[in-house]
């Protein structure tokens, strides 16, 4: 049409536009386009989409060690297309740090580094360092427990060479880590390293124009210009490249998301990106961090920037292609070593020898395998931790003081820390109904060798799982059963009159009264997972067996020892009104010589229970108290 | 180098039509698959930018309890014992759980209105112009947001008005504009009113009083809610 042509003489007669195309596109390919020339419009074509995403993504971001986390579990569940935009972002970076060797790759084949084009290589050599350092500060971002940790070693690392505390202290923010890292962290990814890549870049790609092609013209292939038949290889690279991380991105739902950031909870599956893999095992080679860590990788990277003087010897080309495949090789081995040890798995058989053996040979096997065994179990704990704190998301939203307050007033995170901590050490918590320990259960103390129910100490205590439930109840009342180590087996209790009363009083069939009387204290406790509404006629009943002793061999009820509701008088044995409520559970922890709890002889009954209020703060037993009661475990949905 | 281009070109252009031909659908494609690839990262991040915002939010499980203060965005705001039955208007918060993106705040201000117990029947002018009778003792509830760019208006007991401090609208206690002085006010409307609903308390004539709270777009003469 006329007005588009007079439009576009009328912008090109005072821009020049149609020249500067001209040159930009018709650049001269002696022996024409190849396929192998694509790696580095790849390159540019990765970190322009990493902008664009990035640029997207900035827009819900929030660098904050109270909201970080939080915006990036919105982006990721909540913002429409965010788990899609985090995961192009995501594994798009990867791509470039796999473009870049074969980039690297490429160009060293070529010779295009040697005189004149060594300092475009040099330059490649900065963007490459500069792409490394836009993959650690976006790593910490979303402050999750492995960000924070694989960037903690690496910040701490820092400190090796001369100065380094210095840079690790402006680095980080100060002396720890905080909402100032993050904010840094923030405007060195988002500002100050995606604009010294653009500089580099355009002077990489002036000065790569400056000098031309190092392709040579031949017979075979005429000389071909750059569009269009090299930009349609460029992008149909860059369109493979593109389907690939988007597929990527779909199958695998976005990118991953840990646990938020605990300072004070040390991470054993915290590994950097698998891309520093090779660096986090090279640490393992040497005694000395500085070796590991500054001097070798910085002899490897001066080598690389050496190499287009060393092409100037003689075979120093060979040198530098056979060094840099050494080097390339060496770190992938490194990585693939790094993944094994993390999967270094002995079978059951093996596992049991090395347990039994002396020999110092299969002492390092079953190190090797207990590392990596706490590797994923750190993992798999990392992943319930997350499912739990989305679930508790759901019921109640972030709060403005960030998702650590949720986790940390979370009575199955944290009492079950505070139980592994303060009572697993006498105290099982173990599904009889399941086999194996599972996470989030606690096997309790080992037998002493040689035991016996006899002339044993006392080492235990009960397990707890599903305490004050019918059937946990049921246990203590069944003759074969209150002596296992589940109950009274493992304590001085398996002395005391409880156990001869089960013993010797209900031994006959009494399966319907003792299940009445299960039902009626149960219902004492007021289980969450246990409802009891259909029981009233049983839970009457049984209160009426408990409070008579016509019907057990001993001729003795329940209140002959006990108090219990109406029953006021203190017994022997525990109150058992309110039996296994929070209160009565609380009381049972903070102070176990009250009357209420063992009876009138109080503090001398109790056989090794301290009294947690000197050790644990009111909000810490509570937390133990619904851990126990698993009265969070559900969230009503 | 323009030498080298020009021979170059002049070449190309020498070939026969088929290469022309073939030209043309190369670079067609490549520039198809480039526009593509552009525009592939950029729609994905529009997506979330565009779309968003737009999104209902689900109240966390815990509070949406789907009885007590909110009912169909009805709030309960006061207490007609609360009320002075002179008719001097009551300015009230109004208390909500607030979605701030990622956190979800209870027990929120999310807003005011006033509050008034009429002390005898008021006409007053509905949006579609036509009148209505408001009886004495009934509630009146509007909102202290200005219509004219967001300001918050209050009581002024001297001149018996809703004065905005911005720029100088006022309002009768109706909610209905008032010139002043022959200066015209900049409101484009008369104050918002809101519905009401009252609801019995078990002993005496004490009721609840449930304000169907929301906000209006400033500046337009109609008075259209923010959605």
């Amino acid at each position: 049409m006329r007005i588009l042509r007079q439009l576009f003489e009328f912008t090109d007669n005072r821009t020049g536009i149609q020249d500067l195309t001209k040159e930009a596109l018709y650049e001269n390919i002696p022996g024409g386009s190849k396929w192998r020339y694509i790696s580095g419009s790849m390159l540019v074509f990765a970190f322009a989409t990493q902008m664009i995403t990035g640029t997207f993504l900035a827009m819900s971001y929030s660098p904050g060690s109270a909201t970080a986390w939080a915006s990036v579990y919105y982006i990721q569940n909540e913002l429409s297309g965010g788990w899609l935009l985090r995961g192009i972002h995501h594994y798009m970076a990867q791509a470039m740090v796999v473009l870049l060797p074969i980039h690297m790759l490429q160009v060293v084949l070529e010779k295009a580094y040697v005189k004149p084009r060594e300092f475009n290589y040099w330059l490649g050599l900065v963007l490459m360092l500069i792409t490394f350092g836009l993959g650690l500060t976006g790593y910490l971002l979303p402050w999750d427990q492995k960000g924070y940790w694989a960037t903690k070693v690496a910040t701490n690392l820092m400190t090796l060479p001369p100065g380094g505390a210095a840079m690790q202290k402006m680095v980080v923010g100060g002396t720890e880590y905080g909402n100032l890292t993050l904010t840094r962290f923030f405007a060195l990814h988002v500002l100050v390293l995606p604009g010294a890549l653009i500089g580099f870049l355009v002077l990489h790609l002036a000065l790569f124009r400056k000098h031309g092609i190092t392709a040579h013209s031949s017979e075979k292939h005429g000389d071909e210009y750059f569009w269009p038949k090299q930009v349609l290889k460029d992008a149909v690279g860059c369109a493979i490249l593109f389907a690939l991380i988007f597929w990527i991105a779909i199958a695998r739902e976005g990118a991953e998301l840990g646990p938020p950031a605990e300072p004070t909870k040390a991470f054993d599956a915290a590994r950097p990106e698998w891309y520093f893999l090779f660096l986090f095992q090279l640490l393992k080679k040497f005694q000395s961090e500085f070796v590991g860590a500054i001097v070798v990788p910085g002899l490897i990277f001066g080598f690389f920037f050496m190499m287009p003087l060393i092409a100037k010897l003689r075979r120093g080309h060979l040198i530098n292609v056979v060094g840099m495949g050494l080097l390339f090789l060496g770190a992938g081995y490194l990585t693939y070593e790094a993944m094994q040890e993390d999967n270094y798995t002995l079978s059951d058989a093996r596992l049991a020898e090395v347990r039994e053996s002396s020999n110092p040979e299969d002492k390092v096997e079953l190190e090797k395998h207990d590392k990596a065994a706490r590797f994923h179990r750190d993992k798999e704990a990392a992943e319930r931790d997350y499912n739990r704190i989305a679930a508790l998301i759901d019921y109640q939203g972030i709060p403005v003081t960030g998702p650590l307050d949720l986790l940390r007033n979370d009575p199955e995170i944290m009492g079950e820390r505070l139980f592994k901590a303060k009572c697993a050490s006498c105290h099982a918590y173990d599904d009889p109904s399941t086999e194996g320990i599972e996470l989030g259960e606690f096997a309790g103390p080992e037998m002493p060798e040689g035991w016996d129910a006899e002339s044993g100490s006392d080492y235990g205590a009960p397990n707890l799982y599903g305490f004050g439930s019918v059937n946990w109840i049921k246990n203590v009342l069944t003759p074969e059963k209150i002596k296992s180590v589940d109950n009274f087996g493992a304590t001085a209790h398996r002395a005391g009159s409880m156990v001869d009363f089960v013993e010797n009083g209900l031994n006959g069939d009494f399966d319907d009264q003792i299940t009445k009387i299960a039902k009626a204290l149960s219902a004492e406790a007021g289980l969450v997972y246990e409802p009891l509404t259909d029981e009233t006629d049983a839970i009457a009943e049984g209160n009426e067996l408990i409070q008579n002793g016509d019907w057990n061999d001993y001729g003795t009820a329940c209140t002959d020892c006990h108090s219990y509701k109406e029953n006021e008088e203190i017994g022997g044995g525990p109150d058992l009104t309110g039996y296994a409520s929070a209160e009565w559970i609380r009381q049972m922890i903070s102070d176990p010589s009250h009357t209420s709890m063992y009876g009138y002889d109080g503090a001398d009954n109790n056989d090794r229970m301290p009294a947690f209020n000197k050790f644990l703060t009111e909000k810490e037993i509570d937390l133990l108290v619904q851990f126990i009661r698993q009265d969070m475990k559900v969230l009503k949905q | 180098m323009s030498e080298h281009l020009d021979h170059e070109a002049g070449d190309e252009a020498d070939s026969v039509t088929g290469t022309e031909r073939r030209s043309f659908l190369l670079e067609a494609s490549t520039g198809l698959i480039g526009v593509c690839l552009g525009v592939g990262p950029v729609v994905a991040g529009l997506w979330g930018f565009v779309f968003d915002p737009f999104r209902k939010r689900e109240i966390p499980t815990k509070y949406n309890t789907g009885s007590g203060d909110v009912e169909g965005g009805y709030y309960f705001v006061a207490t007609t014992d609360s009320l002075p039955e002179d008719g001097t208007p009551q300015r009230f918060e109004v208390i909500s759980d607030k979605f701030d993106a990622w956190n979800f705040i209870p027990r929120q201000p999310i807003g005011s209105v006033y509050l008034r117990k009429l002390p005898e029947d008021v006409e007053i002018q509905l949006e579609d112009g036509s009148k209505k009778v408001l009886k004495k003792g009934e509630i009146d509830c509007l909102q202290t947001t200005c219509p004219h760019a967001g300001c918050s208006v209050s009581y002024d007991g001297g001149t018996n008005a809703l004065l905005c401090p911005c720029h100088n609208s006022e309002f009768e206690l109706n909610g209905s504009k008032r010139t002043v002085g022959g200066k015209d006010n900049p409101s484009p409307r008369s104050l918002d009113r809101l519905n009401t609903v009252l609801k019995p308390i078990a002993d005496g004539d004490n009721m609840q009083i449930y304000v169907e709270f929301m906000e209006f777009y400033t500046g337009i003469h109609e008075k259209a809610p923010v959605s």
